[in-house]
């Protein structure tokens, strides 16, 4: 056992921080409040390669490990839960999908592309498919050596950012999981509209929108992996994901701290500093325990990623405690700063709109609880459905 | 001027549940609405001006309606409380209010809703203009006196019509006319402590017998209305599937 | 035991539900966006009575007691939190400490206004150094002829952009400082010296306006002293105590509305081929939705009457205000997380009400400070006293 990031992981770590505090800190509240996407932030981050941080150096990437890229998520989170969410869905659900699942082809003419700063995008979420994403109304019909569209993707982030998009889509309707392909759709095409952006509780610099898919041709070969497989390849999307939103959690919580820590520490009532008083103090420890936890579960089931090893469950558990610390983290540390806490001068009520929809995004905290019962009664020889 | 607004309470549909398949009415909770016309009715009669009385059918939702209204500003209200009378069909109903009318020594203006969220036959107003010969006037959406002259502006068709008609009349307003005002808190307060704001007479003090109060309706049943057929969606040369159904029908 | 509302409170109750679903509702979205209070509605609000509802009709006001006013406070919540916050401010708070103890004179001066909704009353007591630790206020009032001369600052203070008549703290004895030194005034928002600051910017409670409030050398006629003079912090306290039993009906309001959007929604939404309803992890937050609400509503009515029976009730009040706000703000994000990702938009009511939640559990003094003056009640009990 060794708890110690290695000293290139320790190097990197560094230079995200840095990065993440010269970069996004200075934009981060002007990004939530014009609800516009951060575009000269990520332009300088894929400067820094850090929009291919674990795809291969020969297509554009930097190659890092899973671990050092969710130390990467975790360092943009802590100064603006917006961007690191921008980045995840970027790199985990559509650079890495492409890495899995692409031919040599799509892998040369995409990934460099995206490392060097286009956005990637994730379509499955439709309005009738949230937590069950396994019967798709959206289908895609290959008709003259060409598919064609028909149907509505919701709560798509970088919807309107993008310049590529994974669509997925029904091509043997009727057949449920076993009828999902994936295709790779270019932000140009006549066919993909984008619609409504979705205005937010949080993450108001997410760019998450509606999109409508209407016609076609998308050319034959833009299918990614094997048709009628696209239910695998979003499921381990969607696994690398819940890591990804983990680190990313992981941040929010402990900027949430460290903006309650100040506070507790500069306010004085009572003739002392607040963080004098034990109800305060309980508050810190608390958070401070849990955070750590969270650090643990998110270190380990990258580690576990990294090592080539299932974790799908690891990442789940990630997932689903990371996202409640951060949302209690944020609330105690709101609570922390008194009245200035409701106040939009202060960053914690920022944080802690932000951290809300990380119990929802990438599969809410009910599919997360059942997914880890699922893997524990599986170990008791029992099988559930959901 | 004196308006009598005769008001009912009735079963909120928010508190039922209608299930075809069991061919049965559920009902979830027992609560009851102030009828929606009659509300405007009685706006209706208190943007008039005039002294306005209310009168009403039944037991405690009556009373509240009846309190309710003198709330939003009826100087006077009377609860017809015999059970008797809840079996009542729109002859009996027509006797016991141009008694009842009688009794308050006349009305300039009787005013009804146009219609009634439960059995809405629409009858009680018509027939009580027929039974004093006095004129009547349905779905009624404005109304203004001047100098013994009742105007109307009444809902005919798609459009509307002025109507004009000599006092005393019998006017039936529709829902929606209008926005019934609300009761102002300290008159909610006040009416529903006095116990004085709503007066109570029986049959017996309207002296109705037997055979007024006997009505010639009999309930034999109730029943679903027939299912409606669903409609067809004509897909490919639709003009053409359309003419030849035309032709066909 | 008697654990039913009277003819007299169902009938206020249904007026008001039909006047928010109505009046209020329509319009809640667009408080929220624009940050604007709506002259219009608080008008109508004002005919009706809604300014005065638990003073007595002898100064105009609805005479529906500490219970009428709860169920107002419940039914403006369930539909719009700045409007009841404005509510609060006005009646719960500002005017309360006249009520409670203003000179005959000054309430007759003052309250018909307020209570006709032609006069909006504020409560002003925190200052950038005084928030939990009222005591630590620093706003002067000095005697001079037959006036005050009040010179400081009060901040948060809501309805401070459209007060008519701030409630004001102000030492008058520094040597005694906020125990036995201070004084509550009536201070007139057009007299020389009064301005308010910019409405701030705020998470939630958008139709709210909150500013800081300017005292520059603002004179104050000695007759607009608010009870006695240097008792003034015990006025205010006894104005909170009291303005917790409402709070708590707000917050109320807010859990009960989130659990009729829970059921609304976990009705027609389905998902892996059936309605969310018939998954446990949502029933079973349903439940302690509704096991949350009925336990609140008993307590916050249960309080309401102590009020109007002239019982004691400070530490129930404490309580309203401690367990409303967390059960409130519990309510509405277990109501927000059945929504899934729809809970989250701003095209629907649920994160605003989400957003103005938050606050009650910091305002009126905070969630913390409830549980030290509990529990110095219960200490005190076994002769143990305790400091903040
Ligand atoms: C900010 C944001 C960004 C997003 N970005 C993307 C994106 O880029 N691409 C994309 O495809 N999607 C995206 N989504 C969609 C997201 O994945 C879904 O919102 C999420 O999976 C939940 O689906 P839903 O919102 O439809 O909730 P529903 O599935 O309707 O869930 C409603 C409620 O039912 C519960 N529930 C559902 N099923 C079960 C069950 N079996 N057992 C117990 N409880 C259950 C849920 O937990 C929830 O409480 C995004 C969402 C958000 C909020
Ligand atoms: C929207 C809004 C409206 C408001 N309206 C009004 C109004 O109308 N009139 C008015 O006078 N004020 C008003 N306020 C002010 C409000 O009452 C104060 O914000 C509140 O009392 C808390 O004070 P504070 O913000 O200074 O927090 P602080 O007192 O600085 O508290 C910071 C944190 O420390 C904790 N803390 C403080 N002391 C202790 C202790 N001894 N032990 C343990 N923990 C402690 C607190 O609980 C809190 O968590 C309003 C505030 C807001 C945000």
């Amino acid at each position: 056992m060794d708890f110690n990031l290695s000293e290139e992981q320790q190097m990197f770590r560094d230079l995200f921080r840095d990065f993440a505090e010269k970069e996004v800190a200075p934009v981060a509240e002007h990004t939530d409040h014009t609800e516009a996407p951060p575009a000269a932030v990520l332009q300088k981050a894929a400067a820094q390669g850090f929009l291919g941080a674990p795809f291969p150096e020969a297509l554009g990437g930097a190659a890092m490990d899973q671990l050092t890229y969710c130390l990467l998520l975790e360092a943009l989170a802590q100064q603006c839960a917006s961007t690191a969410v921008t980045v995840a869905v970027h790199t985990s659900l559509a650079g890495l999908t492409l890495l899995e699942a692409g031919t040599a082809a799509q892998k040369e003419a995409y990934l460099p592309r995206l490392a060097g700063g286009e956005l990637g995008a994730f379509a499955l979420t439709e309005p009738d498919a949230g937590s069950d994403t396994s019967v798709l109304q959206t289908r895609a019909v290959l008709a003259n050596g060409g598919w064609h569209f028909d149907g509505v993707k919701s709560w798509v982030s970088n919807g309107g950012t993008a310049g590529l998009y994974l669509v997925f889509a029904a091509t043997e309707p009727g057949k449920g999981p076993a009828g999902l392909s994936a295709f790779i759709v270019e932000k140009s095409a006549p066919y993909l509209v984008v619609g409504h952006r979705e205005p937010t509780l949080g993450l108001r610099g997410l760019d998450v929108r509606t999109l409508y898919l209407e016609g076609g041709p998308l050319p034959e070969g833009e299918l990614l992996g094997p048709l009628n497989g696209g239910w695998a390849l979003a499921q381990r999307a969607q696994d690398r994901f819940k890591l990804a939103l983990a680190a990313v959690s992981l941040g929010v919580a402990e900027n949430a701290l460290a903006l309650g820590v100040r506070f507790a520490v500069e306010r004085k009532q009572f003739g002392t500093a607040i963080a004098q008083k034990g109800a305060i103090q309980t508050y810190l420890a608390d958070c401070a325990t849990e955070i750590e936890s969270v650090r643990h579960l998110v270190h380990h089931a990258a580690w576990l990623a990294d090592q080539g090893q299932p974790y799908a469950r690891a990442a789940a558990m990630a997932k689903y405690l990371g996202a409640r610390v951060a949302k209690d983290t944020a609330n105690k540390m709101l609570q922390v700063h008194g009245g200035y806490g409701f106040s939009d001068e202060y960053a914690i009520s920022r944080v802690y709109r932000d951290s809300r929809a990380l119990k929802i995004v990438g599969g809410t905290d009910e599919v997360q609880r059942f997914l880890v019962a699922q893997a524990v009664l599986q170990e008791a020889g029992v099988a559930i459905q959901p | 001027m004196n308006i009598v607004v005769i008001l009912r309470a009735v079963k909120d549909p928010a508190g039922l549940t209608v299930n075809r398949k069991a061919q049965k009415v559920f009902v979830n909770r027992e609560q009851y609405l102030f009828n929606p016309s009659d509300r405007n009715a009685l706006e209706a009669g208190l943007r008039l001006g005039g002294r306005v009385t209310v009168v009403a059918l039944g037991g405690a939702p009556a009373e509240q309606v009846l309190r309710d209204a003198r709330a939003m500003g009826a100087a006077q209200a009377i609860r017809l409380p015999d059970a008797a009378l809840q079996r009542a069909d729109a002859g009996v109903l027509t006797a016991v209010f141009s008694r009842l009318l009688d009794r308050l020594g006349g009305a300039d203006l009787v005013l009804a809703g146009a219609e009634c969220l439960d059995a809405d036959l629409a009858q009680v107003a018509p027939r009580l203009a027929q039974a004093l010969q006095r004129p009547f006037i349905g779905q009624a959406h404005q109304l203004s006196v001047t100098e013994g002259t009742l105007s109307v502006v009444a809902a005919h068709g798609r459009g509307f019509r002025r109507l004009e008609a000599d006092l005393p009349a019998v006017v039936a307003v529709a829902v929606d006319s209008n926005k019934p005002r609300y009761a102002p808190g300290q008159n909610l307060i006040n009416i529903f402590t006095d116990p004085a704001a709503v007066e109570t007479l029986t049959a017996a003090d309207l002296e109705l017998g037997e055979a007024e109060l006997t009505p010639v309706v009999e309930l034999r049943g109730e029943a679903f209305p027939p299912e409606r057929e669903p409609g067809k969606r004509l897909d490919g040369d639709v003009v053409g599937q359309l003419v030849d159904l035309i032709r066909r029908a | 035991m008697e654990f039913t509302f009277t003819p007299q409170h169902l009938a206020l109750r249904r007026m008001l539900r039909e006047f928010c679903e109505e009046e209020l509702r329509p319009r809640a979205k667009q408080l929220d966006r624009t940050g604007q209070p709506d002259r219009e509605v608080l008008r109508l609000m004002g005919e009706l009575g809604l300014f005065g509802v638990p003073f007595s009709q002898k100064y105009g006001g609805m005479g529906a007691g500490e219970v009428g006013y709860c169920i107002l406070m419940e039914e403006l919540n369930r539909v719009c939190p700045s409007t009841a916050t404005i509510i609060g401010a006005h009646i719960g708070i500002g005017a309360m400490s006249l009520y409670l103890d203003g000179a005959e004179a000054l309430k007759q001066k003052y309250l018909p206004d307020i209570c006709a909704g032609r006069k909006i009353a504020a409560f002003g007591l925190t200052e950038p150094n005084a928030g939990s630790d009222a005591a630590g206020i620093q706003l002067r009032a000095t005697p001079e002829g037959d006036s005050y001369m009040l010179d400081g600052q009060k901040m948060w203070i809501t309805n401070g952009p459209i007060a008519d008549v701030v409630m004001t703290l102000a030492v008058t004895d520094p040597a005694l400082g906020a125990r036995g030194g201070a004084t509550v005034f009536a201070v007139e928002a057009q007299w020389d010296g009064f301005s308010a600051g910019k409405p701030e910017k705020k998470m939630g409670l958008h139709g709210s306006p909150t500013s800081l409030l300017n005292f520059d050398n603002v004179r104050v006629p000695k007759e607009n002293v608010v009870g006695k003079l240097g008792l003034g912090f015990v006025t205010f306290m006894k104005t909170l105590d009291i303005g917790r039993v409402s709070l708590g009906a707000a917050t109320l309001g807010g859990a009960q509305v989130a659990l009729e959007a829970a059921l609304r929604w976990a009705k027609v939404r389905s998902q892996f081929g059936r309605s969310i309803a018939h998954m446990q992890s949502i029933q079973f937050m349903l439940a302690d939705m509704a096991a949350d609400v009925e336990a609140l509503r008993s307590l916050v009515y249960r309080t309401a009457w102590l009020v109007d029976n002239g019982q004691p009730f400070i530490r129930e009040a404490g309580m309203c205000k401690l367990l409303g706000s967390e059960i409130a703000s519990r309510c509405i994000d277990r109501a927000l997380q059945i929504h899934g990702a729809l809970g989250l938009s701003r095209d629907f009511h649920l994160e605003r009400g989400w957003r103005d939640a938050r606050i009650a559990e910091i305002f009126e003094g905070t969630n913390e400070v409830q549980r030290i003056v509990i529990a110095s009640e219960l200490l005190q009990e076994v002769g143990v006293r305790i400091r903040p």
